[in-house]
């Protein structure tokens, strides 16, 4: 049995599983991915729980089984959190550096910060990451580390990403409720963005769009920081839903046919093709015409990207973008989706690979890991910086790109 | 057309009678203040049901409504009391109208007379063979709903009686005072707006233009399904005149919130001197109809001498909106004699009358006819359904998984709902 300090679990909730990954810190520092335990999941809808019960059925099926796979203890676990609530802006602190000399010290540092945290969100909101952009002093931008400098003042900008603190709450609660511990609550699209990127794509300027079951979370990384985060509660179950509405089929056989014949382009080899729906029971077979089924998921998944198209052009980052677009989610699992992406956003598209970490090679290549990875990811640089120095913890986590 | 009974002449524009009635306290403020600079050929004519307001206005033609049935003490704010008052003179209002090729009737609406009077009014004009124009002013929002539902109410019944009828919300004219402007310049200011309308008016249709714009043009752009229309008259003169009334026309508070620009039809007539260039008419017409281009546009343009040196814009707007419009059948047929106006118009009063609260016991019948009735029922309330809540004929879109989930709304879209049906792509 593994020593179970150097163990960190990553758990997503998801809409459509739930996923368990165990990752091993060697004595190197090297992060190791060692066990996965997933499991179907039927308590959330667009990312949120709704059925606290399933829910917590299914994380405990997850996380015997990645216990099973591992080898290991589990005896907490980083969890990702999101849902429509989550949103993340920017916000900029201020503070005036008094001493004589006029020198920055660590102390104006974690001054600057702390006002930079102390922000106006929604009454009952609650900042699940805060996390440093650039320092500027009296007003010169881009400064990376200011101690040691002289100035007059001193402003920080941060990225704040945050949420409705009862529906954060709720995954806590279901996890906290199998007599595990949260090491702390992580936004899932910031955790794929960790698992899918490295650092010279987060510098290049990079965006992240994890299409999950019930969401779809997006980052944007430009300069090698976080400069927008946001979720759309629009995922791969509105695409099922969709065909099962528009070609009058139960959900189930609508789910089944989206992964079967669907495509994120309409594409001229469906024209004029059908699907035949077999009957039970000897009634005539129904036929279903494919251009159809596709032209109605094409049209969903193009709004999709659409609607984050026109986000960022609206704060203006698409032209950052320069390493392109990351796809991960289960919905990079769509035929063509990439395609379907470049003529959207205009710029190369990639399906995102964990490949920052190593480990069982067979599941570092499903896109639908890529979230439950990034949080093992996270987890290591947090656990990194509590034993390394010890900086700063808490529900707010702070990590360095 | 009407044809009016006595003036049968060739040319009508030079000799077209005209007469503007006044009605209530508002309407004959308004005639006291345009007076001075009415033409010479348009009587004025004060009516009211208040005697002493009547004699305040100085109108020497003025005419108290229903003084039998109210002493000559006024409506008390009822429109109920203004229309009997005025079915009771009906005779003597349709004999008033004798002559005239025109009736202009202004009034502020929201108050007993002119509320109730005007729409009687203007079926006694019509009857007397002229044509109606309404102008009205509607209350201030301060005045209360009540006073707005009566306006409400005397708009649609007035639109029904007469041939055309702008509506002057008097709230707009918060836009052009100031917090030192005191009461009565502030009513003055009103009263202006109407009065130097109805001068506008009355020009645009007795003068003949270069581009002439006649009342069957003013009828298309106020009549029918239009409901909000609004009036603005807006004057300039000097070296950079036509800059002018574009300013001016922007600032105009008839004009503001969008009026132009969400206006289904614009009527625009320009009057000036003999120093009137073409390129300042391009440049006139080009710059409004900038500003509103799906709208429907009429566009006169006359030389009038006495405007040497400036420029007239009369500006008369309109949008179809929600109001309903009285079925054709409802439409009162104009051959009726005087006699026969008492009963017709209390049968009309009892159209919109709200059915009371009291439902009868239900009567004793044998099992046949109780049967019999039943089955006849659903075709009783397809006659009604014209007063029942209709429903927009949209198909109710399940939202499958996601019906009982938060909708995920998106700058006003539903995205639970599927994409294709959001832009309306058909499969086929």
């Amino acid at each position: 049995m593994f020593d179970s300090s150097n163990i960190i679990v990553g758990l997503e909730i998801g809409t459509s599983k739930v996923c368990a990954v165990v990752g091993e810190v060697n004595d190197k520092g090297v992060l190791n991915i060692v066990g996965i335990g997933q499991a179907k999941s039927r308590g959330v809808r667009k990312g949120e729980i709704i059925d606290p019960g399933a829910a917590e059925e299914d994380v405990r099926t997850a996380i015997a089984e990645a216990e099973q796979m591992s080898n290991a203890e589990i005896r907490s676990v980083y969890l990702g959190v999101t849902g429509a609530h989550v949103r993340g802006f920017n916000n900029r602190g201020t503070h005036p550096i008094v001493s004589a000399d006029r020198e920055i010290t660590e102390e104006d540092v974690q001054d600057v910060v702390k006002n930079a945290k102390a922000i106006n969100l929604p009454r009952d909101h609650d900042a699940v990451h805060s996390m440093r952009q650039h320092f500027l002093v009296d007003g010169q931008q881009g400064i990376n580390n200011p101690v040691g400098m002289l100035g007059a003042k001193l402003e920080v900008d941060l990225h704040v990403i945050h949420g409705n603190l009862n529906r954060l709450q709720n995954p806590m609660r279901v996890v906290r409720g199998l007599q595990l511990e949260v090491d702390d609550i992580v936004f899932t699209g910031l955790a794929a963005s960790l698992a899918l990127l490295s650092n010279e794509q987060k510098e290049l300027g990079a965006l992240v769009i994890d299409m999950g079951g019930g969401t779809t979370e997006y980052v944007v990384y430009a300069d090698g920081i976080v400069k927008h985060t946001a979720v759309l509660a629009v995922g791969g179950d509105h695409v099922s839903n969709d065909l099962g509405y528009g070609l009058k089929l139960p959900l189930g056989r609508a789910e089944q046919f989206k992964i079967q014949f669907g495509n994120a382009v309409v594409g001229s080899d469906a024209k004029g093709e059908t699907i035949e729906i077999p009957t039970d029971f000897g009634l005539p077979a129904r036929t279903i015409n494919l251009e159809n089924l596709r032209c109605i998921m094409s049209l969903r998944l193009e709004e999709t990207f659409e609607l984050i198209a026109n986000d960022l052009s609206d704060k203006g980052l698409l032209d950052y973008l320069r390493a392109g677009v990351f796809l991960s989610g289960g919905g990079a699992r769509i035929p063509q989706i990439q395609k379907l992406a470049e003529r959207v956003f205009d710029l190369p598209t990639y399906l995102g690979k964990a490949n920052s970490v190593n480990g069982i090679k067979s599941a570092l290549d499903q896109p639908e890991f890529s979230t439950a990875i990034g949080l093992v990811k996270f987890g290591s640089f947090h656990q990194k910086r509590r034993t390394g120095g010890g900086l700063l913890g808490g529900l707010t986590g702070f990590f360095k790109r | 057309m009407m044809e009016s009974g006595q003036n049968e002449s060739p040319t009508p524009r030079r000799s077209l009678k005209c007469k503007v009635f006044g009605v209530g306290g508002a309407g004959c403020n308004v005639l006291k203040q345009m007076a001075p600079d009415a033409p010479v050929d348009m009587q004025l004519v004060a009516i009211n049901t208040d005697t002493g307001a009547l004699l305040a206005s100085g109108i020497s033609d003025q005419f108290v409504l229903g003084e039998k049935l109210t002493r000559g003490l006024g409506s008390g704010g009822d429109p109920e009391v203004g229309r009997a008052a005025a079915i009771t003179d009906a005779a003597k209002l349709k004999a008033y109208c004798e002559g005239a090729d025109i009736v202009f009737i202004i009034a502020g609406l929201g108050g007993g007379t002119g509320t109730g009077a005007s729409p009687i009014l203007a079926k006694a004009a019509k009857e007397a063979g002229a044509l109606v124009l309404s102008i009205v002013t509607q209350p201030f929002q301060f005045e209360g709903s009540r006073r707005s539902t009566q306006a409400d109410e005397g708009f649609a019944e007035l639109k029904r009686h007469t041939d055309t009828v702008i509506a002057i919300p008097n709230q707009k004219i918060f836009k052009l005072i100031d917090e030192k402007t005191n009461v009565r310049n502030a009513f003055t200011l009103a009263n202006n707006l109407v009065g130097e309308g109805v001068l506008a008016i009355h020009r645009l249709l007795s003068e003949t233009g270069l581009v002439n714009v006649d009342f069957s043009d003013l009828c298309s752009v106020t009549r029918g399904k239009h409901s909000e229309s609004a009036l603005a008259v807006i004057e300039a003169k000097g070296a950079h005149r036509v800059e002018a009334v574009l300013e001016k026309i922007r600032k105009h508070p008839m004009l503001s919130g969008g009026v132009l620009e969400e206006a289904d039809s614009i009527l625009v007539n320009l009057t000036a001197g003999d120093d009137f260039t073409m390129l300042e008419v391009s440049e006139l017409m080009e710059k409004i109809s900038e500003v509103n281009k799906q709208s429907h546009f009429i566009f006169g343009a006359g030389i009038n001498p006495t405007f040497d040196g400036k420029i007239s814009v009369t500006l008369v707007t309109s949008r179809f909106g929600d109001v309903i419009e009285p079925p054709v059948s409802s439409r009162v047929g104009d051959s009726n004699g005087v006699g026969e106006i008492k009963p017709e118009f209390q049968d009309e009063r009892s159209v919109p009358k709200r059915s009371s609260r009291f439902a009868a016991p239900a009567p004793d019948l044998t099992e046949d006819k109780k049967r019999e009735l039943f089955r006849k029922a659903p075709r009783g309330r397809k006659k009604t359904s014209g007063l029942r809540q209709g429903q927009l004929p949209l198909e109710t879109v399940s939202k499958g998984r996601f019906d009982k989930s938060e909708p995920t709304l998106y700058e006003g879209q539903d995205l639970d709902v599927p994409t294709y049906i959001r832009r309306n792509v058909v499969l086929n």
